[in-house]
């Protein structure tokens, strides 16, 4: 929270309407994302209960487990779901594109897919509900005595991959709408009552003739818009336990069934509410424009998935329990770097993003007053000169200029220049005027005069930052190796004796 | 005119919506009012589901997946048991309780019938049983073979809580000390395996459900499991059960006895069947009956 | 026979609950009064005893918590997991996990004293077999649905923690079970806070037990045992919880409950908290009650959505979470802090420094949000 999102959250709460916190989208949202709106039963660690699922907003597939106690059932919901999403995942792999890899010698060549699956839900339980589903399924066994499908393994493994690379801010295969939304919009309510779907679009894209605030307090009531889930409103459940005990003891396979397609009511119409809400969602978000980075970011997820895709052919095992230390330190250190990047990409693609930096100090704004085109220092070699051209940037009165002088600095309107702050003057009408010293950013040229546009003109406006989307800041080997840098290296299979478990009453 | 199956089904999902918006408004009469209605538009529903020839699957602006036999037929009904058997319950129990050789609870005792026999033995109706019997003994006396009693606390010997026992074991077999429960647990670990062994022996091998019976009792006892074997080995888990009861036998049959000598002299016969009177509250009764 | 708790005559307090019984004081109950300490309307009407779920509902606000079916099941299937075979699991438990020695396995089932149910012989029961124990004179590795008792602003609360161990490290260890899943040995961690908060309740009323008896507490663990499934099984799986932490936060919560009273005692004359009462008579009494409402009362105070909308009403900051009212030092009003914004009002000096980093950040986002 800082004061930016404060100011707008006041704002929003007094027009009644959700303010934007961006004026772009820093998130990939894909043209055939994979919307998953999934139920469970309650009191089970998980047990899936339903699922509307799919890629078409007017065609979403519908799960149903008549039976959520019993864990045969539960493999056979994986199962149908395996059938849908993998068939997905499949058809991200048909066309490839190369790339390159390294630098000078190490150089190297490889193909990654040009798509990758987009997996979207509801909200942060959902994110826990694809890792948990995905524990629960990658371990079975497809032999033996409690042996199941081939393909639920391979989508625990899927659903697993999913999830480990969901905690990674830059990463776009997993996201949760809540959150999704809420990053682009502040409303005029606390950040826990976004965490509900329905409310948080009702801020967002009101209802005609109401006003935010009135139509985000009806979504609350699970009579008007049930729950997002995957948790069901527990007054539900009493519809649905008497449903599913009426199927259980029912005596013939017809009036089972019947009994069956009324449960599939019931659940669809928990879920149906959630699945629009959800494209609405989608919707809103493809209104706004990508930001410059955003391509970038996801053609690493697009290399991600390549990569495991392939392991998968090749070896298959699945992610072991638990990170071991020494995985959990590197994925840790990993996940450090991939914030810090992330936010500075973000304040490089969105001035109102960059804003926040201005507020703190560690970002400022100004006029470009003067320049100098021709300046030489003395270079490093005794006798030698570099050219270090200069500029004068005049900022406002009430900007703050908290950088020392020495500090390295960046302008997102030249990324590839280096730009040193030489001096800080206070000015009288309180504003500052800090001279900059650059290097670099001149398409190669050592000497004098700049060519066009690569050296700041007077009367430009540009912000400088301390941010850096290119710094790696920790010492950790290049990503060259595996994506398990994310996680660590392939564990052997540990035979688990989950499979020798056996229902207890 | 009667309304079609799809009709019938969209009332009742609207009223099953109703019923819950009562249910939230905490309105008792109104729930009251559409139960009823539901009630009704479920015979209905029922009815109509007698006479109509296929349902119509259409009907929700969803697509079902390319159905798989799994997914429409389920995991199978609870298996038919018949119900009204030509064995009384007190019978069904009394077998169960010779099986199992120690007091035990209604749900173990019904566990145990279940698993060995074909009919139905519903733990909820052993509620009233003690209850019924100690009538009829206070009635008859010793004129029926058994009566279905109770187990009796080492200390106050008033009935222990739950459990039900055999009139024909000694008092010493139907004591509460501390270590009791864990010796009859073991006790009908014993009675379970060795009736898989008699089984077996005789070329009736047991049911699924006896197999499962004796796994949770090999899983909760020291040495009686091997966790590489499919199923549990009944000789081996008699063995682990004595190994374990040698332990407590000493300690526990000492209470069992100085309990069961108490009863014989100080409670008349009802009593020792069905136990002492159950304490009062003691702020009341100056006598007092704590030990 | 006794009602469940027993409260000083005259009181305040139970005048303001009117007939109705109060409501009994659970683990639950307990950890929930201190979960918002500030807040003095929920202080008294926690001590009073009040049906808040029924109150909040008779001013127009029923509450929307619920207990699934499905919820429910489970737990008892777990519960009676554990404890089928005569505690056969959890005594599986404490000698694998916990190394307790096969030679220990008696049992006491505190359920019902010769056969009667009622609470305080069943208290008294325990304590009696509690001393036994501590004393050396008898060994009991499970004390079964034991009842303790402990003073909360002013009344007894009957406490029944789900059993009592005694043979892990020679000390009494509180147990509680719970249905939620332990995954590759890691619960979910709200779920854990909460039983290790209602734990403490537990530990805390068995030192208070020890003390009337006049035995030494150096008996008691400071950790529970919290029994659990594993994995995606049904298998129970143990591990001990360290609870000093919430020993002492509990401890220090409860010290300051006794200010429910004085709280109580400045209401009017006409002030009820008597759900039979009419709506408006509720409502002006609770309204003369300070509330401190927050987004997080939402989640387990049945009174919050009364509580939101009065936040509303007068534009409190809190309600809008953490992050806006740190950002609104010293301003008590969202709507005066919208007019500094504007310009139309001019701050005192102690908001001063808040109000000037609004403006600028008001003066960015106008800047900023046009540009692409």
């Amino acid at each position: 929270m800082n004061v930016l999102s404060t100011v707008a959250t006041l704002t929003a709460s007094r027009t009644g309407r959700a303010e934007p916190l961006t004026t772009v989208r820093h998130q990939h949202l894909d043209e055939k994302p994979f919307v998953l709106v999934p139920l469970t039963l309650a009191g089970e660690a998980c047990a899936p209960l339903a699922a509307l699922s799919g890629t078409d907003p007017e065609h979403p597939t519908l799960l149903t487990v008549r039976q959520p106690r019993n864990r045969a059932e539960r493999f056979r919901f994986a199962e149908r779901l395996a059938a849908l999403l993998l068939a997905y995942i499949d058809g991200c792999r048909t066309e490839t594109e190369p790339y390159t890899v390294g630098r000078g010698k190490e150089k190297e060549e490889r193909l990654r897919c040009r798509r990758a699956p987009q997996l979207l839900v509801p909200n942060g339980e959902g994110i826990s509900y694809v890792r948990l589903l995905g524990r629960l399924t990658r371990l079975r066994a497809t032999e033996g005595p409690y042996a199941v499908d081939q393909s639920v393994p391979t989508l625990g493994k899927w659903l697993t991959w999913f999830a480990d690379l969901a905690e990674f801010p830059d990463s776009g295969v997993l996201l949760a709408m809540t959150r999704l939304l809420a990053a682009n919009w502040a409303t005029g309510q606390s950040s826990s009552e976004d965490s509900h779907l329905a409310s948080l679009l009702a801020w967002i894209d009101p209802p005609e003739g109401s006003d935010g605030a009135r139509a985000a307090r009806e979504a609350e009531d699970p009579a008007v818009w049930p729950p997002a889930g995957p948790s069901t409103d527990p007054v539900f459940d009493r519809t649905l336990h008497e449903l599913m005990t009426r199927y259980d003891e029912a005596s013939d396979g017809r009036g089972r069934e019947a009994v069956g397609r009324q449960i599939d009511r019931e659940l669809s119409g928990q879920m149906l509410p959630t699945w629009r809400l959800m494209w609405r969602g989608v919707e809103l978000l493809r209104e706004l424009p990508e930001g410059a980075h955003v391509p970038g970011r996801w053609a690493l997820d697009r290399r991600w998935f390549s990569e495991y895709a392939e392991y998968l052919e090749a070896d298959g095992r699945p992610q072991a329990r638990r990170d071991q230390a020494v995985r959990a330190a590197r994925r840790l250190a990993r996940l450090e770097d991939a914030v810090t990047r992330y936010e500075a990409q973000r304040a490089y693609d969105d001035p109102l993003v960059m804003a926040e930096y201005e507020l703190t100090g560690e970002a400022f704004t100004g006029t470009v007053t003067a320049r100098d085109g021709d300046r030489f220092i003395p270079g490093e070699r005794p006798g030698s000169q570099v050219w270090r051209p200069t500029i004068t940037l005049r900022t406002g009165t009430d900007v703050r200029v908290d950088l020392a002088v020495g500090t390295e600095v960046k302008s997102p309107a030249r990324p590839g220049q280096e730009a040193r702050i030489l001096e800080v003057k206070r000015e009288d009408d309180g504003g500052h005027a800090v001279v900059l010293q650059l290097k670099g950013g001149f398409a190669r040229k050592r000497t004098p005069p700049a060519p066009p546009g690569t050296l700041a003109e007077a009367g430009e406006e540009l912000t400088y930052t301390t941010l850096n989307p290119t710094a790696m800041p920790s010492a950790l080997p290049d990503e060259e190796n595996t994506p398990w840098t994310h996680g660590g290296p392939p564990q052997p299979y540990e035979p688990t004796d989950e499979d020798a478990e056996e229902t207890w009453e | 005119m009667a309304a079609s199956l799809e009709e019938l089904e969209q009332r009742l999902s609207h009223l099953r919506t109703e019923l819950r918006g009562a249910v939230r408004a905490r309105d008792k009469a109104e729930t009251a009012r559409i139960r009823r209605a539901l009630r009704e538009a479920e015979a209905a529903w029922e009815h109509a589901l007698e006479t109509e020839a296929e349902p119509n699957d259409e009907a929700f602006p969803v697509r079902l997946p390319a159905p798989q036999t799994s997914a429409t037929t389920g995991a199978p009904c609870r298996t038919e048991r018949p119900t009204h058997g030509s064995i009384p319950i007190r019978e069904q129990v009394h077998q169960a309780l010779t099986l199992l050789g120690a007091p035990a609870a209604p749900k173990l005792i019904s566990s145990a019938y279940e698993a060995f026999f074909t009919e139905s033995l519903v733990a909820t109706k052993l509620a009233s049983l003690r209850r019924d019997e100690e009538r009829s003994f206070t009635a008859q006396g010793y004129a029926r073979p058994y009566y279905i009693c109770a187990a009796l606390t080492h200390d106050r010997l008033v009935p222990a809580r739950g459990l039900l026992a055999l009139s024909t074991w000694p008092v010493e077999r139907r004591i509460i000390g501390p270590l009791s429960p864990r010796a009859d647990f073991l006790t009908h670990a014993v009675g379970t395996a060795e009736q898989i062994q008699r089984l077996t022996a005789a070329g009736h091998p047991a049911p699924d459900a006896a197999w499962r019976l004796l796994r949770r009792f090999a899983l909760t006892i020291p040495g009686a499991y091997d966790a590489a074997a499919p199923e549990p080995d009944p000789a081996r888990v008699i063995a682990a059960a004595h190994a374990e009861a040698a332990v407590h036998q000493q300690e526990d049959d000492q209470q069992r006895q100085a309990a069961a000598q108490r009863a014989r002299t100080q409670l008349a016969d009802v009593q020792q069947l069905f136990g002492a009177a159950p304490m009062r509250d003691a702020l009341r009764d100056a006598s007092g009956t704590l030990s | 026979m006794p009602s469940q708790q027993s409260e000083p005559p005259d009181n305040r307090l139970a005048r303001l609950r009117g007939p109705q019984p109060p409501q009994p004081y659970t683990a639950r109950k307990i950890t929930a009064l201190t979960a918002n300490p500030a807040c003095a309307r929920r202080a008294v009407l926690d001590a009073a005893g009040v049906d808040k779920a029924l109150l909040a509902q008779r001013v127009g606000y029923e509450p929307r918590f619920g207990q699934s079916p499905f919820a429910l099941a489970r737990e008892q299937a777990f519960h009676g997991l554990v404890k089928w075979g005569s505690y056969a699991e959890l005594i599986r438990l404490l000698r694998e996990q916990l190394s307790v020695p096969v030679a220990e396995a008696h049992v006491t089932d505190l359920n019902e004293v010769g056969g009667n149910t009622a609470l305080h012989l069943r208290e008294r029961e325990t304590r009696r077999l509690i001393t036994h124990v501590a004393s050396g004179q008898d060994v009991r590795l499970i004390l079964d649905r034991p009842v303790l008792t402990l003073e909360v602003a002013g009344q007894t609360a009957y406490l029944e923690p789900d059993a009592l161990t005694h043979r892990i490290g020679g000390k009494f260890h509180v147990v509680l079970i719970r249905s939620f899943a332990a995954i590759d040995g890691q619960a979910n961690p709200t779920a854990v806070a909460e039983a290790a908060k209602q734990a403490a309740v537990y530990v805390l009323a068995l030192h208070h037990a020890f003390e009337t008896a006049g035995l030494p507490t150096e008996q008691i663990s400071h950790e529970f045992l919290l029994v659990c499934p594993k994995d995606f099984s049904n298998r129970p799986y143990g591990r001990l919880i360290d609870l000093r932490q919430e020993l002492d936060a509990l401890q220090f919560q409860l010290s300051r409950l006794r200010r429910a009273e004085d709280l109580a005692a400045q209401l009017p004359e006409t002030a009820t908290l008597d759900t039979a009462r009419s709506a408006d008579e509720l409502s002006s009494s609770i309204e003369a009650l300070d509330a401190s409402y927050t987004p997080s009362c939402l989640s387990f105070c049945e009174m919050a959505r009364y509580c939101r909308d009065e936040a509303d009403g007068c534009a409190s900051p809190a309600r809008l979470g953490s992050g806006v009212r740190n950002d609104l030092p010293g301003i008590d009003s969202t709507r005066t802090a919208l007019d500094y914004l504007d310009g139309v009002a001019a701050p005192g000096e102690a908001e001063a420094e808040a109000a000037a980093r609004l403006r600028a950040a008001a003066r960015l986002r106008r800047l900023r949000q046009g540009a692409a």
